[in-house]
């Protein structure tokens, strides 16, 4: 390879960009199908979703008492007859199972809606609305449902509406599903990021530092803070510790890892760090292809990356 | 990782590997295990019909407490494993081969009881003992997995690379070239994937490992967005096409005037990765490093 496509892209489009727009990038096709596709599920709004979470609550308690006064009546009574009576609480622990085969049936389908959530969000979402209108659910099984809500919001680029369920979601207490925490906090970062609500976006980060995290998920927290920091002008942070970073970087994937580099790049440049700015910059080129680099650069999302000039003219 | 000095750590011989796997392999319940804990609260609700007075009362209850007990234990048990071998591949992420092989070693007898872990752990022994040089053994795990996994699915695919890419580095050149071969079709639908960069990336290092300079570097356009998906470890890739520019050079009587092509694909190597970590997984690229 003598000649290296040169990578420079529209200097207009290396600014600043407005933080509000929230026109989808025109390269990611996948997402733009997605928004396209009809919803199914009516726009989130938390108090259904607590109503929806009442109402479970409220069957469920209410099968249990009867479940258990029940038995106890039988147990305690001296006049029932026996075999009578343990017919009777067969019944009811059967009812009581049904009832739980509910969430059972759904909790196993959850892994093909993520699934789907990759390649078909418009059959994932349409499963999930079917799910949605099933009652009782048990709190956590319902949780991850709204999760994966979230999820699919996030993927069509509503990330004002993902936002709201990561943080209804955040509110209240996962229980079993409490693993989810990070990725949920992960999520409503980066729809807060994306929305341009900085102040949002600290909040999430510093529950995020609260979390034990996964490996993968502390990547994606280093990415998404070293966005944060390049958003706010906080070029000190972003470079600090920048030899660990890009450590660190060097195990996400070639895209990230090349964004990782394209955010940092813009740091050193705007701090005065030429050369470093420029050692990253010839890594990004390596590491991101062209269309990706103009992707970072023109995007309606753009964190503003700044190329440093270039050497040769 | 720079190594320990006073490290004990010997990686296993493809014998050790070999009989390792043939003592702990993947050995799910059958079915009638898995009805087992049914049939015990079956037994006992059965029972509670048969007797009478307060054990006929207690039996079910018995039969409920235990189902719920076995399942909360079951799962329980799944989630530990299934931590301990995420943290075990996090490791082996992080680089830290020699710890991941150490962990993964103790994981595996655990994990026999379910496919999917036993599968993860098996991959990540394999890709350790590739990455620290111990090729031979790395194929017993991948040739493991390879007779385990349906074809034609992405991990497949890519272990196949894989082994490829460790039968080169084995110097089993025709069994490298077998599999390069029957790759080719397979690869295709993963174009742009880590997948098809590894399989560039072997096809590379088949040319070098030949001494097909020449072909090498006319097949070289469009390779360095063939690599990109390897992020960082493109620079392999990076560095065998500057050896490849080297070799040509020399071949085409120019001693003492390096092209420019070698000298700008060992400086794009350099930039991604440093020269010893490419020294260290093939050697005959020392003498580039007077290119720096």
């Amino acid at each position: 390879m003598n000649e290296q496509p040169p990578i420079n892209p529209d200097p207009d489009a290396n600014g600043p960009t407005d933080q509000g727009d929230q026109t989808p990038p025109t390269d990611d096709r996948a997402a733009l199908n997605a928004s396209a596709s009809p919803v199914t599920i009516p726009p989130f709004t938390p108090d259904r979703f607590l109503r929806d979470l009442g109402i479970d609550s409220t069957i469920r308690w209410t099968a249990l008492v009867v479940v258990v006064v029940a038995a106890g009546y039988l147990i305690l009574s001296e006049q029932t007859d026996t075999t009578l009576g343990l017919a009777v609480v067969m019944l009811l622990a059967f009812g009581w199972i049904s009832i739980n085969t509910i969430s059972a049936t759904v909790w196993r389908t959850l892994p093909s809606i993520t699934e789907l959530i990759g390649h078909n969000p418009v059959g994932a979402e349409a499963l999930l609305a079917e799910h949605l209108k099933r009652r009782p659910l048990v709190r956590w099984v319902r949780l991850m449902l709204y999760h994966r809500l979230a999820s699919i919001r996030h993927r069509q680029q509503r990330f004002q509406e993902s936002a709201v369920i990561c943080q209804s979601l955040l509110g209240q207490n996962l229980g079993p599903a409490r693993r989810q925490r990070g990725p949920l906090l992960l999520m409503l970062l980066e729809a807060q990021l994306q929305c341009g609500n900085l102040h949002g976006a600290y909040a999430a980060l510093l529950e995020l530092h609260a979390q034990p995290l996964p490996l993968v998920e502390s990547l994606q927290r280093l990415a998404l803070q070293t966005r944060y920091e390049v958003l706010a002008g906080h070029d000190a942070a972003a470079l600090a510790g920048v030899k660990q970073k890009l450590m660190l970087a060097e195990l996400m994937p070639a895209d990230h890892c090349g964004a990782m580099h394209a955010m940092l790049t813009t740091s050193a440049t705007r701090a005065g760090h030429q050369e470093l700015a420029d050692w990253l910059w010839r890594r990004t080129c390596l590491l991101c292809s062209p269309a990706q680099v103009k992707h970072l650069f023109s995007s309606p999302f753009s964190i503003g990356v700044v190329a440093p000039p270039d050497p040769n003219g | 990782m720079p190594a320990d000095p006073t490290d004990p750590f010997q990686p296993p011989t493809p014998e050790q590997f070999e009989t390792f796997l043939r003592d702990h392999p993947a050995n799910p319940p059958t079915a009638w295990q898995m009805r087992t804990p049914w049939l015990i609260a079956l037994v006992l609700i059965v029972l509670s019909f048969v007797t009478g007075g307060p054990v006929s009362a207690v039996l079910p209850w018995v039969a409920l407490i235990w189902l719920i007990g076995h399942t909360s234990f079951r799962s329980r048990r799944m989630v530990s494993l299934q931590v301990g071998v995420r943290r075990t591949q996090e490791t082996a992420m992080l680089r830290r081969y020699t710890q991941a092989m150490r962990q993964g070693w103790r994981m595996l007898p655990q994990v026999t009881p379910i496919p999917m872990l036993h599968g993860q752990t098996v991959a990540m022994i394999s890709h350790c003992l590739d990455t620290l040089g111990e090729y031979e053994a790395a194929i017993v795990g991948y040739d493991y997995l390879l007779a385990q996994l349906p074809p034609g699915q992405p991990i497949t695919v890519h272990i196949g690379v894989s082994r490829a890419a460790a039968a080169l580095g084995a110097e089993r050149l025709s069994d490298a070239d077998d599999g390069i071969r029957r790759l080719r079709g397979p690869v295709e639908p993963f174009t742009n994937t880590p997948i098809s960069a590894a399989y560039r990336l072997a096809m590379l290092t088949q040319q070098v490992r030949t001494h097909h300079f020449e072909e090498g570097v006319q097949e070289s356009e469009g390779l360095i967005d063939e690599l990109r998906p390897l992020g960082v470890d493109a620079g392999y890739g990076h560095a065998l096409m500057a050896l490849c520019h080297f070799h040509t050079d020399l071949n085409a009587g120019d001693r003492d005037d390096v092209s420019n092509p070698a000298k700008t694909w060992w400086r794009q190597a350099t930039l991604l990765l440093p020269p010893d970590t490419l020294l260290k997984r093939f050697p005959e690229l020392q003498p580039l490093t007077e290119l720096s």
